[in-house]
């Protein structure tokens, strides 16, 4: 009885808050306001049992997503963007691993940066360092507040172009410098021009101008465009190796942002459509009504339950009224 | 972020000699088998020669705004691929074995057999104005490492900087994710997007060089002795003498107002033909508003300080100014870099 009543009590508060999710959601829809920057999104991740890594995978079809409204990114040039609306956000843990799964819409497939003119499609998210001891400025964090970004861009996936994709009529018999000291970016170990780093680069900030690598690189990501929409799946431990970046577990909270460049836009760097700080919960309960993948039954079931506990609540409480009538 | 760049201790300057320049691209070439010769600088011209009048390299070279107007900064945009130009080839099957003994020249030909529209120094030698009064100088251009350098404040990422020994500007290759807003914001267009790096380069000035004491590359293989290098603060050197005590050397379009440290010469010119044919005395083969607009207000006073001090050598009599642009020993043009790469000693290989 126990175990039914905290079942149903779990299920009218999901009903509740789905009910409170859609008036606002729908008061905000008329009043046009940015629900973002009032932090009263809360993206959850529950756990999973199934590998959420790639962006198709089952695991993600229980997942609940949230929109998150984008908008330019504010200042004089060379900020803007804001060409990308809205962002759909759903988040999973699995084996002590934080996934983060992206969704927006965006006409054009941009992977190459390979000619002059083009820039690349791509998405970020950012989270407080474990430092930080207050929210930071979600413009790059603060001197005591830092940051910490993974950025997937698309030709980084892509991998590094050949030069023949802009010279097709380009003939070199060999090149005189072939060894790491001559491509000084890479022997630096610039992330950009070292493609063993992978699609996803993990960066540390504390204010403008200082947005670098972070110590380590376990940011893993994978992009899959499809229908006029990238999805893109971050994941990581959830240990942070150090305190610049971020550190999650189980039935804590963080805060979250997100940003997408849209490339035939000419967006990169501050050029780009970003939200405000969100909140990511990570649940140590699993979601409710998942589990078996039965979802249509278990609501049923319940819908039934809490109508029969109703019936008899009102059952009970009719045959209550008369018994102290006529006693 | 739009950090302003701190004066350097001292500034390299250099200046080049329009009335010397021969045009033939050694400068280019000691550049580009020094310094782009490696995957993705392929199409890299951090010295270039172009003809002027001209539209230069890459396209239209100086209508793709940045710098700065009246103190603020002018958007700019970088141009196209297509502004750079493509690598092409040529029909040697048409001509060396179609069996045709006349009649067929070599071609260039871009992939799928079309002509190409343009490329580096594409106009060569084209020029302006109508015969008998046509005309054309050489513009030599390297990054000017300016005073008021418009990429490095356009850079979000804090990956360009000033030297303070010698305010050569360069980009830091670790912090640089190529962006390329540096490359909106030069007026000359002088900074290039590497895409097997994916960041963005531009000229060094042979920094390494200068710290061994060695002139840049371009400068010290120019075979007309047009280059001059120096510190400008050095009263006794060829750019304080012709920048600031002869005022003969003149910023590359002022207007810009990035305070370029690079400074020109300007080209003499023999006077017009009138439509009789003869020698016109009101007005010189090159037009002065060209010149004006090219290299400021100041180029009158310099042209005609240029035809004094000739005349005065002319008259045989001594002219300072004179013996400096002629350069009688190669070796006063390098100001302190005289050393020789061939005998500097060398650090020892890196192995990785």
């Amino acid at each position: 009885m126990n175990a039914l009543r905290t079942f149903i009590q779990t299920r009218r508060r999901m009903l509740a808050a789905g009910a409170v999710f859609l008036v606002v959601a729908g008061f905000l829809q008329f009043a046009g306001a940015n629900p973002a920057q009032s932090q009263t999104i809360t993206l959850t991740a529950y756990p999973s049992d199934a590998d959420p890594a790639a962006p198709d995978s089952k695991a993600w079809k229980d997942a609940l997503p949230i929109a998150v409204p984008l908008t330019a990114q504010a200042g004089t040039y060379a900020a803007g963007g804001g060409s990308i609306p809205t962002i759909s956000a759903r988040a999973l843990h699995h084996k002590d691993q934080l996934y983060v799964r992206l969704e927006w819409t965006d006409a054009t497939d941009d992977e190459s940066t390979a000619r002059v003119q083009d820039f690349s499609d791509a998405v970020a998210i950012e989270f407080p360092a474990r430092a930080a001891t207050s929210v930071p400025s979600i413009c790059m964090g603060q001197a005591d507040a830092g940051v910490n970004i993974w950025q997937w861009r698309a030709d980084s996936q892509a991998g590094i172009p050949e030069v023949t994709t802009i010279h097709p009529n380009a003939l070199v018999e060999s090149y005189p410098s072939t060894e790491d000291l001559f491509f000084t970016a890479r022997a630096a170990g610039n992330p950009v021009a070292n493609p063993a780093i992978g699609a996803v680069q993990n960066l540390i900030s504390r204010t403008f101008g200082t947005l670098s690598p972070a110590a380590t690189q376990q940011v893993l990501g994978k992009g899959v465009y499809k229908d006029g929409k990238w999805s893109v799946v971050f994941s990581r431990p959830f240990a942070g190796p150090d305190v610049d970046q971020a550190s999650f577990s189980s039935g804590t909270k963080t805060d979250i942002a997100f940003a997408v460049w849209n490339g035939s836009e000419g967006d990169r760097n501050g050029r780009k459509s970003v939200s405000a700080f969100v909140t990511l919960s990570i649940s140590a309960q699993k979601l409710p009504g998942t589990g078996g993948g039965n979802d249509a039954m278990v609501l049923t079931i319940a819908l039934l339950s809490l109508l029969g506990i109703t019936a008899l609540g009102v059952g009970l409480a009719v045959y209550g009224y008369r018994e102290g009538r006529t006693s | 972020m739009a950090v302003p760049a701190k004066p350097p201790i001292r500034q390299m300057a250099m200046v080049f000699d329009l009335n010397k320049c021969l045009g033939c691209q050694t400068c280019t070439v000691a550049c580009k088998t020094l310094w782009t010769d490696t995957p993705g600088m392929d199409g890299m011209w951090w010295n270039i020669v172009n003809t002027m009048p001209g539209l230069g390299t890459p396209r239209d070279v100086f209508s793709h705004g940045g710098g700065y107007k009246n103190g603020k900064p002018v958007p700019g945009r970088f141009p196209s691929q297509a502004d750079f130009g493509e690598a092409w080839d040529f029909d040697y099957e048409a001509v060396l074995a179609s069996g045709s003994e006349r009649g067929e020249h070599l071609q260039p030909r871009e992939a799928g057999g079309t002509s190409p529209k343009w490329g580096p120094n594409w106009d060569e030698d084209l020029g302006g104005g109508e015969y008998p009064n046509s005309y054309f100088f050489y513009l030599q251009q390297v990054c000017a490492n300016c005073s008021k350098p418009a990429c490095l404040e356009a850079c979000p990422r804090t990956a360009i900087y000033r030297r303070e020994e010698d305010g050569i500007i360069l980009i830091d290759e670790e912090r640089c994710h190529g962006y390329r807003f540096c490359a909106e914001a030069c007026p000359y267009k002088r900074v290039y997007f590497n895409q097997k790096r994916a960041i963005a380069q531009k000229c060094i000035s042979c920094y390494p060089r200068l710290e061994a004491g060695v002139a840049p590359a371009c400068v010290r293989q120019c075979p007309g002795r047009v280059r001059h290098l120096d510190f400008v603060d050095n009263k006794d050197g060829h750019i304080y003498k012709l920048v600031k005590k002869w005022k003969v050397a003149l910023p590359l379009r002022p207007d810009f107002g990035v305070e370029p440290n690079v400074y020109y010469v300007p080209p003499m010119s023999p006077l017009a033909f009138n439509e009789q044919g003869e020698f016109d005395e009101s007005e010189s083969r090159i037009p002065i508003d060209y010149l004006r607009e090219m290299f400021g207000k100041g180029v009158d006073a310099a042209l005609d300080t240029l035809q004094v001090e000739r005349e005065k050598v002319a008259a045989g009599k001594k002219s300072e100014l004179m013996d400096i642009l002629i350069a009688r020993d190669w070796n006063d043009l390098l100001g302190p870099f005289t050393g020789n790469p061939a005998t500097i000693e060398r650090p020892p290989a890196r192995t990785p």
